[in-house]
């Protein structure tokens, strides 16, 4: 709005909105258009922040980014369930996306794995990943633990890792590289 | 594990309960204690390689042998047998030393304190090949790290020749994979029984009640020293180590546990003071506890030997006459009524009763029920024959649930007793496995690994072989076409062993029996340094091991199974990988056939198909798009301002891979030259109405298609319906095979028009299309799901401006480009029935670039999106350029991350705008577990979806349901799109 009003001079306020939309209402003293073409000139930045408030109080702003991050990860099997009860997983293609897309780092300790997943898309699994984020004081260490063990197994199951005796599990054995 | 067999505690039993250890802190430990074991259980094993160690020892040739494997696979065991041989004890400090003139030892390289360190010590080793004998243990990790700063390329070479064939000599230089070790051959696996069950080390404590029937862990003890039950438990641990790399520690821990689990002698003496018979049951019986009966989910979840051993099914799989035996044992044979505790006939019953625990021989044949301990024999009498329901109502509990907390049901320790113990009246061991585990097959497949180890004919079993793995990737199931290698895009649509009938698959190539042979893993010099078990076999086409698929217990299960019934196997992920890798390795390395052919699952044998050609041309209007104003207040304005690149919401992943993928294809994989971008729209129009069954030539009645008479949508009806057209053959069953091959996720959209298939090949990626009207039969492409952002994304793969990014993008969309235009006879069909549309016509024409395509293009530059493009390229090359996956897998692949990057790009570029707190910013993934209420991880996984959906929302207290509720009642939603952060509402958080 700030930089519609100081560099393009815009004064067809309601043209700017979508079509139709309650804030761009010419008609409706208080609706954003008409408070935007009452501002003083120059506004400050405190006022272009009041309005931009009113705005996203009166319209949905977020809908089209939300809806757009969900049906992603919907459609590549990362987030399950409905309504308020979705949560986030990794199935096993996922999951061999994830170890394909590190290829290069492979094979390596599932630690190591949790912690690249981590660093790369913010996905957290184990405890040690977990460990600078607010779950640290909210889920119990042994649970993400276990999440951890399960995450492994599914990529055992899925030939992504090869448990070891020594309670290790090596991920990517089959995706590395030759000679890497 | 002091004491002696007279004393109040046997020896032998704190030494296994000292063994028994199932905790992730343990590892390694058991060398460290064996000292103190050792006066317990006498002398360790001995292993094929401590003895050629000891060997060398007193020949004293001179070399370096470098042992590598895990931790507890019996390295340093094999240091110490070296270090005996030369008459000195094995070292304490992990340094190279000389333990005796012209003998080196370094026990465990990873204890020098830094690369550099390890470095010198294996450069040493190495310098002296010829002047010293060097032993050095070291696992993988650090030896390839130090062979690497060394820049010893022979002796990495040998280190990957080991790590593959078990064991590898290079002139002085030998290197030893000590994980090949299998605890299961067969002199190594009697020698652990008897190290934790030999008779003389259960001679009886004071006063102890065995010879009465009262002490569990001598009665396990003394069923561990049969030959019989041994040889069933090496069946249980073949197909345990056959899902993990078995070590002797965690093999001797599992037998320690099912010998005497938590017991201690005092203990057992004063439960069988109290509590007489009843004290112990079945449920402290090995055949129980070698499944990890006893022990806590947890425990038993951290033994990946122990898990591979349970995953046998033992005591859940059924078997009608094995039940009936226990609900009668009077027609039973005669040791099944032994182990079921049936009393002398001749005993007088009382009130028509015996006593439960008549005839009971030991812990072994008892269970616990609310009508107090009995016989198996007593509790099958009361549930059949009792007249008084109670007695029956809990009878049944008894042998179907257990108590649900220490006692397994008493039917599962039927079975898995009878299958130790009742071999021979099962029908042998073949036909125990066969029925009471899950692996029926897994005595054919060691007798198989068996006979191919010495050589023998297996041209029977090669046969079978063929059957059942052509069934399992075509759906046709006969050996004499030889091994049928579909093309790699059928095979991955066909989700091998699925649920899913089976659709017609076009053959890559056939491979004739006679160029397949059947190998053992374990060969050649690994065989004479290392105690091996063949439970393996490798299928090896032409003798090339490139070309090999590895057939463990579970896959030839699978092969099996699909060889017998011809129906879903319903096997693991895994193995229909190792499949689809093994024959994606085929369709790469064999030439394709010169005809097509089909292998038809409804037909016999696969038949061959032909196509058509035509000259017909016509000519068509163009496409174009009309401009509107730009409205730059509006939320889609606001969110592309702010994340620059924004999903829209109908984007899902197949339709943003299928956009990014047109746009290479069309503009020849590389950024255009001089900037004129060719649209992604692609009709495809023709192929399409064969793949989706319908008509997208439609209403196009001017001009000719094929022949003289027949007009494109005359053409495109025959091709929807799988009919014939002119000079085609077979038309139906590419027909059906194209159906198969439809990317299930797009079939959401109910419109056919947006239906795409799976990312296989160039010549079958089309754009969206849909119709003006619902009446009006004349499809065109348009945006319908495919947005724009792959455009963009192709842009950044093509053309980052980053040199790093621009290196990685190259070779990403070098081996997308290699991965789309394989030879394929799919892309012929696609060819020539599209060849035969006028060339010139609306509908064949390449539409005319669009500004909001042009726009996209442009956006892929923009500065914004550059640790978007880094990340997206480093990401693809890791995808496309990874080893072991099939072209068609890695495209499926990319198909992920490239929704997985873009959401992440949506989701950060949010969190940075609201400035969510840096301990706000995860995405908690969530794996399995209880039900929700009874799942924390999976209860925060849902708070941080939210949060990221909404980052101005903070992470909520114990309850985040009843947080969330509040927080949607009090305020409108506010998200992703705009980020401003609400300093009044973020306070209430």
């Amino acid at each position: 709005m700030s930089e519609l009003d100081e560099n393009d001079r815009v004064v067809d306020w309601p043209s700017e909105f979508q079509t139709g939309s309650a804030l761009g209402n010419t008609d409706d003293e208080e609706s954003i258009s008409n408070q935007l073409k009452r501002l003083p000139c120059p506004a400050s930045a405190e006022h272009y922040l009041h309005i931009a408030r009113a705005a996203v109080e009166a319209a949905n702003y977020s809908r089209g980014a939300e809806d757009g991050f969900r049906v992603l990860l919907e459609s590549v099997g990362a987030l399950v369930g409905t309504g308020s009860y979705r949560y986030l997983t990794a199935g096993p293609d996922l999951l061999a996306a994830l170890v394909g897309a590190l290829s290069v780092q492979m094979p390596m300790p599932s630690r190591e794995f949790f912690a690249a997943i981590r660093r790369e898309w913010g996905f957290v699994v184990n405890q040690e990943s977990a460990a600078n984020t607010a779950l640290a004081s909210q889920v119990d260490g042994a649970g993400l633990e276990r999440n951890a063990r399960r995450a492994e197994k599914l990529m055992s199951e899925a030939g992504l890792a090869l448990g070891l005796s020594d309670r290790t599990t090596m991920v990517g054995e089959r995706a590395a590289r030759v000679g890497s | 594990v002091t004491g002696t067999a007279d004393s109040a505690e046997l020896p032998v039993v704190a030494a296994l309960r000292a063994l028994s250890v199932f905790s992730a802190d343990q590892a390694g430990a058991y060398r460290e204690h064996f000292a103190a074991f050792a006066a317990a259980l006498g002398e360790d094993v001995e292993t094929k390689l401590g003895r050629f160690l000891r060997g060398w020892a007193r020949e004293g040739a001179p070399g370096t042998v470098v042992l590598t494997g895990n931790a507890g696979t019996g390295k340093t065991a094999a240091a110490e047998a070296y270090c005996r041989a030369l008459g000195v004890p094995l070292p304490d400090r992990d340094v190279l030393l000389e333990v005796s003139p012209g003998r080196r030892v370094l026990k465990d390289l990873s204890g020098l304190p830094d690369p550099a360190a390890r470095a010198d010590a294996v450069r040493d080793a190495l310098a002296s090949l010829s002047a010293a004998q060097t032993l050095v243990c070291a696992n993988e990790g650090v030896l390839r790290d130090a062979f690497a700063d060394l820049e010893a390329a022979g002796a990495t070479a040998a280190l990957e020749a080991a790590l593959r064939r078990g064991a590898t000599r290079e002139g002085d230089l030998m290197v030893v994979n000590v994980n090949r070790q299998r605890p299961t051959s067969e002199r190594l696996w009697n020698q652990l029984l008897d190290y934790v069950a030999r008779g003389e080390l259960w001679t009886g404590c004071a006063d102890c009640p065995f010879d009465v029937g009262g002490c569990p862990m001598r009665s396990n003890a003394e069923q561990l020293r049969r030959p019989v039950v041994r040889e069933q438990l090496r069946t249980l641990f073949r197909l345990g180590t056959g899902e993990a790399v078995p070590t002797l520690r965690e093999v001797l821990a599992i037998l320690s546990w099912a010998v005497v689990g938590t017991e201690s002698c005092s203990h057992v003496k004063e439960r069988y003071r109290d509590l007489g018979l009843a004290a112990f049951t079945a449920s402290d019986g090995y055949f129980t506890r070698i499944l990890g009966g006893g022990m806590s989910p947890d425990a038993a979840e951290r033994s990946p030997l122990l898990a591979g051993v349970r995953r046998s099914g033992l005591g859940d799989v059924s078997d009608l006459q094995v039940d009936g035996w226990l609900r009668d044992t009077n027609g039973a044979p005669d040791e099944v009524r032994g182990i079921a505790g049936e009393p002398d006939p001749a005993m007088p019953a009382t009130d028509g009763r015996r006593p439960g625990l008549a005839g009971t021989r030991s812990p072994l044949d008892r269970v616990k029920t609310k009508q107090h301990e009995m016989t198996f024999h007593a509790l099958g009498e009361m549930v059949s024959t009792d007249e008084d329901p109670t007695r029956v109502e809990d009878g049944l509990d008894a042998l179907v649930q257990g108590d649900g907390v220490a006692n397994a049901p008493a039917q599962t320790l039927w079975r898995q007793r009878v299958y130790f113990e009742a071999v021979n009246d099962l029908g042998g061991p073949a036909a125990a496995a066969r029925r009471l585990l899950y692996y029926r097959h897994i005595t054919d497949l060691t007798e198989l690994a068996g006979k191919a180890a010495r050589g023998a004919d297996t041209v029977i079993e090669l046969n079978e072989l063929v059957r059942g793995l052509n069934f399992l990737v075509t759906g046709f199931s006969s050996p004499s076409e030889g091994l049928i290698v579909p093309d790699p895009a059928c095979l991955f649509a066909r989700d091998p062993g699925s649920f899913r009938p089976a659709r017609p698959s076009l053959v890559h190539s056939q491979v004739d029996i006679e160029r397949l042979a059947l190998w053992v893993p374990d060969q050649g010099l690994v065989r004479d340094l290392l105690d091996v078990d063949h439970v393996d076999v490798d299928l090896v086409v032409d003798g090339s091991s490139e070309l090999a698929l590895r057939i463990r217990p579970r896959m030839y299960e699978a092969i099996r199974e699909a060889a017998e019934f011809r129906g879903p196997v319903g096997q693991g992920v895994a193995e229909m990988n190792d499949l689809r890798g093994f024959y994606g390795r085929l369709a790469a390395g064999l030439a394709t056939e010169d005809s097509l052919r089909v292998a038809d699952p409804d037909s016999n044998p696969p038949r061959t198909g032909q196509d058509h050609t035509s000259l017909l041309r016509w000519d068509g209007e163009t496409l174009m798009a009309a401009k509107k104003k730009r409205q730059r207040l509006t939320p889609g304005a606001i969110a592309e301002e702010l994340f620059c690149l924004d999903p829209d919401r109908d984007e899902r992943a197949p339709q943003l891979c299928a956009e990014t993928l047109l746009t290479l294809v069309q503009n020849g994989y590389r950024a255009p030259e001089g900037g004129t971008l060719t649209t992604p729209k692609r009709q495809r129009f023709a192929v399409r109405s064969l793949a989706l069954g319908e008509n997208f030539l439609g209403g196009r009645d001017d001009g000719r298609a094929g022949d003289d008479e027949t007009t494109p949508a005359e053409y495109g009806a025959s091709l929807a319906a799988g009919r014939e057209v002119r000079g085609s053959a077979h038309l139906s069953l590419a027909h059906q095979t194209l159906q198969g091959l439809v990317d299930p996720d797009t079939q959401r959209a109910s419109q056919p028009g947006a239906w795409l298939l799976r990312p296989f090949h160039e010549s079958l990626l089309w754009y969206d299309a849909r119709k003006p009207s619902p009446n009006s039969p004349q499809y065109s492409v348009r945006k319908v799901y495919m947005r724009g952002s792959g455009i963009t994304l192709a842009r950044m793969l093509a053309d980052p401006a980053d040199a790093t990014a621009a290196a990685l993008g190259r070779s990403a969309v070098d081996a997308i480009r290699s991965a789309l235009t394989a030879q394929s006879p799919l892309a012929d069909i696609s060819t020539r029935l599209e060849s035969v549309l006028p060339a010139d016509a609306a509908y064949t024409r390449p539409p005319v670039l669009e500004d909001d395509e042009a726009a996209a293009w442009q956006r892929g530059a923009d500065p914004r999106l550059a640790q978007l493009a880094g990340q997206l390229c480093r990401h693809a090359e890791g995808v496309m350029r990874q080893a072991g996956a099939s072209p068609p897998s890695r495209l499926w692949q990319l198909r992920s991350i490239l929704a997985v990057d873009l959401a992440l790009h949506v989701v950060r570029t949010a969190w940075v705008a609201t400035g969510a707190p840096a301990t706000e910013q995860y995405l908690l993934l969530s794996f399995g577990g209880g039900p929700r209420a009874q799942n924390p991880v999976r209860q925060r996984s849902e708070d941080s979806y939210r949060r990221a959906r909404n980052p101005t929302q903070r992470s909520n207290g114990p309850d985040p349901r009843a947080s969330d509720e509040r927080t949607r009642r009090k305020r409108p939603r506010r998200g992703l799109a705009f980020g401003i952060p609400d300093r009044k509402r973020t306070r209430q958080h």
